[in-house]
């Protein structure tokens, strides 16, 4: 699943080097701003077929807490 | 079907399987990758996984997939070239793979081929593949990775047909709109620079002076005012007021992006929602909010009719086209992604809403296409005329020719309204002929084109030979055909041509037409209308001149009148298009909006001519167009231009002879002439030389002297309005 994180990651932040662990939150990835958080939301969404609510939208700002929700959603 | 079925179920199960394969399973894919059936969407996503399987492991049996010739193969081989870093390989064997895809699918084909052009030598196939993707794609992921990967092209120089700045500013985050935009502006040869508006703030940044986007110095305004944004209520006992005062609010500030910026101003009008707790009724009452948004939208294109510089693109249309209904992150909206950042219309939307901005920015920027050059056998009708004779081929009756004669109506509207229409085919010519002339199913006539072009030379020889005839550049030419094989040999000898992809059911024909909206325009004159009959009537006098003596023998039988005028109001709709599009007896080619030029027919001392020619044959409408500021005792000849239908006719001449007679009344002792060469306008390089100009020394500039200008040929008839007022209303 990280892999596949990282996927979306590195299209949404156009930089094919980045490497996300659970650990890389919006603190330690430059860029990531709002635009870009909506912009990870639609990536991930698709990658995956999920749906994130608008709670979800606004409360996930660590690849780990992508991962949580990823996984209550049935992602393994 | 169930070879086609059975492969499906092969790829699905290898796709699926972890890697290294065993020996069995690479027996399976062999056999699997030898079928030559037509691959589905599915399967060529599938080979794609099977492709990234093998990559990570030891494949030792490649020989025999490379010994294969099939496109499963090739996708196969050259997605592991591309893993394994040799792209230029992968390239070339992906070339083509294309070929008989459609939409979605074909995309992906051409995209994995750009991508490993990139960076190779032929960066110009690379940006033509990129192109094509963005043209045919309505995935916004799709469209993002053709921006992200232009953007590496642009690095280095590439060629555009059109520069232009483009400020978006609206009451939504407009920032998603951008990378499908860039894309798609990208594809159709525009050197967009974008600016965005702060979200909310498109009145503020429109009305404050010296505004961000004021210093932009954009040629484009694209008002996107959300329907929310115009606050209208639920009801209102004063329907019609509330209209007209957001009317008048957007009206306001269109005059202020023309007169501050002298940009042109793109509105979108109000989507209707779909959602509304009244219902029905929200559009059956007098005050509901259904019916005032309705009557907002009809008041806004009749504002855009009184004003100039303006296009509505409507919203309303798009989104019904596109489908409201609120299937989560299926539908128009997105209303998780509306409530935490404005974001409207939702991501799989917004390529749709940016395909038909873009459609409008090529209408203002002259980049619309002006024919269609139509096959018969197979795409006019079913079945082939010279084999099946008239009884034999489908038209008018029966499920396929009903179709075709589908195909047919929207041809003869789409002739109706000016874009011109050309026959193309391989046939002999009496037999192409013979079902406009002789059977009742067809729906088109053989009047209704303006080039008939039928005989055995190749298909790309024939558009030259339309294009010639008419009179247009390749690239304002879209070619309609149901063979593949023929529409790849377009695209590989004339890539200027935009060649339609047609689906193998002619139940898709019209929309496959319609969708990449070729023929947007901001009008439709006069001249439009008769566009194909004059093209005809130019065939005819074609036909006379190769039985005159001499050139000037034929132009005096051609008994032509020649009447020149300052603007008019009622011309200006004309005079700002044919400004915007005439690419080649274009002596500066300077692309001007109506205010601009408004501001140069009231400059002092200017002189604004407009040339209509009628002759024997019919009336040409207004062809011609010059502007002649004042500078000292000189008129500078700053915009000159003729529609090339009546090019050839020495009018030029009378066009001279009554700037002279101007000049020497006004006082001006020398009249200078410039010319801006472009790619197109080769044709008129010399044209100050021949009329007795001289040059300066200085590139491209030109002066005579007023006392020297000759009068026209004797073989026109001149009715010159210039003495009469110049005025033109407000």
């Amino acid at each position: 699943m990280l892999e596949r994180i990282q996927k979306v990651f590195r299209e949404v932040l156009e930089d094919d080097t980045l490497v996300v662990e659970s650990t890389t939150s919006q603190e330690t990835v430059s860029g990531w701003d709002s635009l870009v958080q909506v912009k990870l939301i639609i990536g991930l969404e698709e990658e995956f077929g999920v749906e994130f609510t608008t709670e979800e939208v606004l409360e996930a700002h660590s690849v780990g807490a992508f991962e949580t929700l990823l996984e209550s959603k049935g992602v393994s | 079907m169930s070879a086609i079925a059975k492969g499906n179920r092969r790829f699905v199960l290898l796709a699926e399987s972890p890697a290294p394969y065993s020996e069995a399973q690479i027996d399976t894919l062999v056999e699997a990758l030898s079928d030559p059936a037509k691959l589905t969407p599915a399967q060529w996503i599938e080979i794609e996984q099977i492709a990234k399987k093998l990559a990570s492991v030891p494949f030792n049996r490649s020989d025999e997939v490379e010994a294969l010739h099939t496109d499963a193969a090739r996708w196969l081989r050259a997605l592991r070239l591309e893993a394994a870093g040799k792209k230029e390989a992968a390239a070339d064997l992906l070339d083509g793979i294309w070929i008989g895809c459609l939409g979605e699918d074909r995309a992906q084909r051409l995209l994995a081929q750009a991508r490993n052009l990139m960076g190779g030598p032929q960066r110009e196939l690379a940006a033509r593949r990129l192109a094509e993707v963005a043209k045919v794609s309505i995935s916004h992921r799709t469209l993002g990775a053709v921006d992200r990967l232009a953007k590496q092209l642009r690095k280095g120089n590439l060629a555009f047909r059109r520069r232009t700045k483009i400020a978006l500013l609206g009451s939504a985050t407009l920032e998603f709109w951008l990378p499908a935009l860039r894309a798609q502006c990208f594809a159709w040869g525009i050197d967009a620079e974008f600016h965005v508006g702060p979200f909310g703030q498109y009145q503020q940044e429109i009305l404050q002076p010296g505004s961000a986007t004021e210093l932009f110095h954009p040629d484009i305004v694209v008002i996107a005012s959300d329907y929310r944004s115009l606050g209208f209520p639920q009801e209102s006992n004063d329907p019609g007021g509330e209209v007209q005062q957001r009317v008048n609010g957007l009206r306001s500030l269109w005059k202020q992006v023309r007169e501050r910026m002298g940009a042109f101003v793109v509105q979108l009008n109000a989507e209707i929602p779909a959602q509304d707790p009244y219902g029905r009724l929200s559009a059956a009452l007098p005050g509901g909010l259904g019916r005032m948004l309705r009557g907002f939208n009809l008041a806004l294109w009749d504002a855009e009719r009184a004003e100039p510089g303006v296009a509505v693109v409507d919203v309303e249309q798009i989104a019904a086209k596109f489908g409201k209904l609120a299937i989560q992150k299926q539908g128009w909206q997105d209303a998780v992604l509306w409530n935490t950042a404005k974001q409207y219309p939702s991501s799989q939307a917004t390529p749709v809403l940016t395909q038909h901005l873009t459609g409008v920015f090529r209408a203002v920027l002259g980049l619309s296409a002006k024919c269609v050059a139509v096959d018969l056998d197979g795409t006019l009708w079913g079945g082939v005329i010279g084999e099946d004779g008239l009884g034999g081929i489908q038209i008018g009756g029966g499920p396929v020719g009903e179709a075709h004669a589908a195909f047919q109506t929207y041809l003869k509207a789409l002739a109706a309204r000016g874009i011109m229409l050309a026959a193309c085919s391989k046939n002999n010519r009496e037999d192409a002929l013979a079902p406009f002339r002789e059977h009742r199913g067809m729906v088109l006539k053989e009047e209704d084109f303006a080039v008939f072009v039928a005989n055995w030379e190749s298909k790309d020889q024939n558009l030259k030979e339309i294009a010639r005839i008419i009179n247009i550049g390749l690239d304002a030419i879209v070619f309609v055909d149901d063979n593949p094989m023929e529409r790849a040999r377009v695209h590989q000898n004339v890539p200027e041509v935009e060649v339609v992809e047609l689906p193998l059911d002619p139940s898709g024909f019209v929309a496959a037409l319609d969708e990449p909206l070729y023929f947007e325009a901001l009008a439709l004159t006069g001249e439009d209308r008769v566009r194909g009959q004059s093209i005809r009537t130019n065939q005819e006098r074609a036909q006379l001149e190769s039985q005159s003596g001499s050139v000037d023998d034929y132009l005096a039988s051609l008994e032509m009148t020649v009447a020149l005028s300052p603007f008019q109001p009622a011309d200006m709709a004309r005079i700002v298009q044919l400004i915007n599009k005439t690419n080649q007896f274009n002596l500066t080619t300077r692309r001007l909006n109506e205010s601009d030029v408004r501001q140069l027919f009231a400059g002092e001392g200017n002189y604004t001519q407009s040339l209509r020619v009628s002759d024997r044959f019919g009336d040409n409408g207004l062809t011609g167009v010059l502007i002649a500021v004042r500078e000292g005792d000189a008129l500078r000849v700053h915009t000159w231009l003729m529609s090339c239908r009546v090019m050839g006719r020495r009018l030029e001449e009378a066009v001279l002879a009554a700037l002279g007679k101007f000049a020497r009344t006004s006082g001006a002792t020398k009249i200078v002439g410039e010319y801006l060469p472009t790619a197109k306008n080769e044709v008129v390089a010399k044209l100050y030389s021949t009329l007795g100009f001289t040059a300066t020394g200085e590139p491209g500039i030109f002066e005579i002297s007023t006392a020297t200008t000759q009068d026209a040929p004797k073989f026109l008839k001149i009715i010159d309005h210039t003495n009469v007022d110049q005025q033109i209303e407000e």
